[in-house]
């Protein structure tokens, strides 16, 4: 009997440290602590520095990105339309009349990524359309061209070519990383 | 005397190995200088300058950097960022830094004419917002180079601005 009791007590203090240990280990838990901060995009957009408009076709006008790294997934590098230098920051080109009077204002049409002309006139329409978009290294192409092309027949002088005028018109462009859609 | 004609020996010997490299040394670079001569072949009379542009009508191009996330220490009154004209630019650079808030569009900086091949690296800033994360607007006007007042096509990069 006694053996017993001295058994008995010898299993309950090997139990009462083995459930002691146990939370011991319990405590014990590790957690991993981990930090990244990705590295920062980096990129050069190439934009023309003047194009001389062909008055029979619509002109391609190349924007190019290079050293294009770093660009977190599913975003793109998008070129947009800011303005022009017209009212409201429209996009039409503007002459000395060779003939005298007023100065002389032709219209442009400009088309971008998503393959539809738009007035340069419209400057809610044209404001913020992307002209190009970049993932990688590359060169893209979109287009302007004169209203006479849309009007050939019309007499209005926004919409028709004078001769011996020489029109001129700056952009400016946006540039930055959106959502690829 | 002996002596005397030693000496003397030795000193032409000495003048005639100096005389020998100097030659050796005029012959060789007189070889290396035209790495054609001596194997026949000859320069091309027909041969004209050759540039690079294959399309005439869009001229070379204005180089526009984009920017990652700018942060700057809340209350900061300087501000380090690069702001580059690249050299290969034919227009010069004017930087003007936008900050969107919820009350509006606040300037914190405006460079004068940056020329290509320079950048801006330490600008003293003003209207820098509290603590947070904003939107940023690079905006680059360009002027040409051969006529500073001619405006050129201009840019505007958007980035994040972190106040910490």
């Amino acid at each position: 009997m006694k053996f017993f009791k001295k058994l008995t007590a010898g299993l309950l203090t090997l139990a009462a440290c083995a459930s002691m240990s146990m939370a011991a280990f319990a405590e014990e838990g590790t957690t991993s602590l981990n930090l990244f901060v990705p590295n920062d995009p980096t990129y050069t957009i190439t934009i023309p520095a003047s194009v001389d408009l062909s008055a029979t076709e619509p002109t391609d006008i190349p924007v190019t990105a290079s050293d294009v790294n770093y660009i977190p997934d599913g975003k793109k590098i998008s070129v947009t339309f800011v303005k022009g230098t017209g009212t409201y920051g429209r996009l039409y080109m503007t002459a000395d009349n060779p003939n005298g009077g007023k100065q002389l204002l032709h219209t442009l049409y400009i088309k971008g990524t998503e393959d539809e002309w738009k007035s340069g006139a419209l400057e809610k329409q044209i404001k913020g359309m992307e002209l190009a978009s970049f993932t990688e290294d590359g060169v893209e192409n979109f287009q302007i061209k004169p209203a006479a092309l849309v009007f050939p027949d019309s007499t209005n002088d926004n919409l028709r070519i004078i001769k011996g005028a020489k029109y001129t018109e700056t952009m400016t462009y946006g540039i930055g990383l959106t959502d690829i859609q | 005397m002996a002596n005397k004609n030693r000496i003397h020996i030795a000193i032409l010997t000495g003048i005639i190995i100096i005389l020998c490299i100097a030659l050796g040394v005029l012959w060789n670079k007189s070889n290396t200088d035209s790495p054609a001569s001596g194997m026949g072949l000859v320069l091309d009379d027909n041969a004209s300058d050759w540039e690079e542009s294959s399309d005439d009508s869009v001229s070379k191009g204005i180089q526009i950097p984009g920017y990652g996330t700018i942060t700057v220490k809340s209350g900061a009154e300087k501000m380090e960022m690069s702001l580059v004209n690249p050299k290969e630019n034919p227009c010069y650079f004017q930087f003007t830094l936008i900050v969107h808030t919820d009350d509006g569009d606040v300037t914190l900086y405006q460079s004068d004419l940056v020329e290509p091949g320079k950048a801006i690296t330490e600008f003293d800033v003003r209207n820098l917002p509290p603590k947070g994360t904003y939107q940023m607007t690079v905006a680059v006007n360009t002027w040409s180079l051969e006529n500073p007042e001619s405006a050129m096509n201009g840019a505007e990069v958007s980035t994040t601005l972190q106040v910490i």
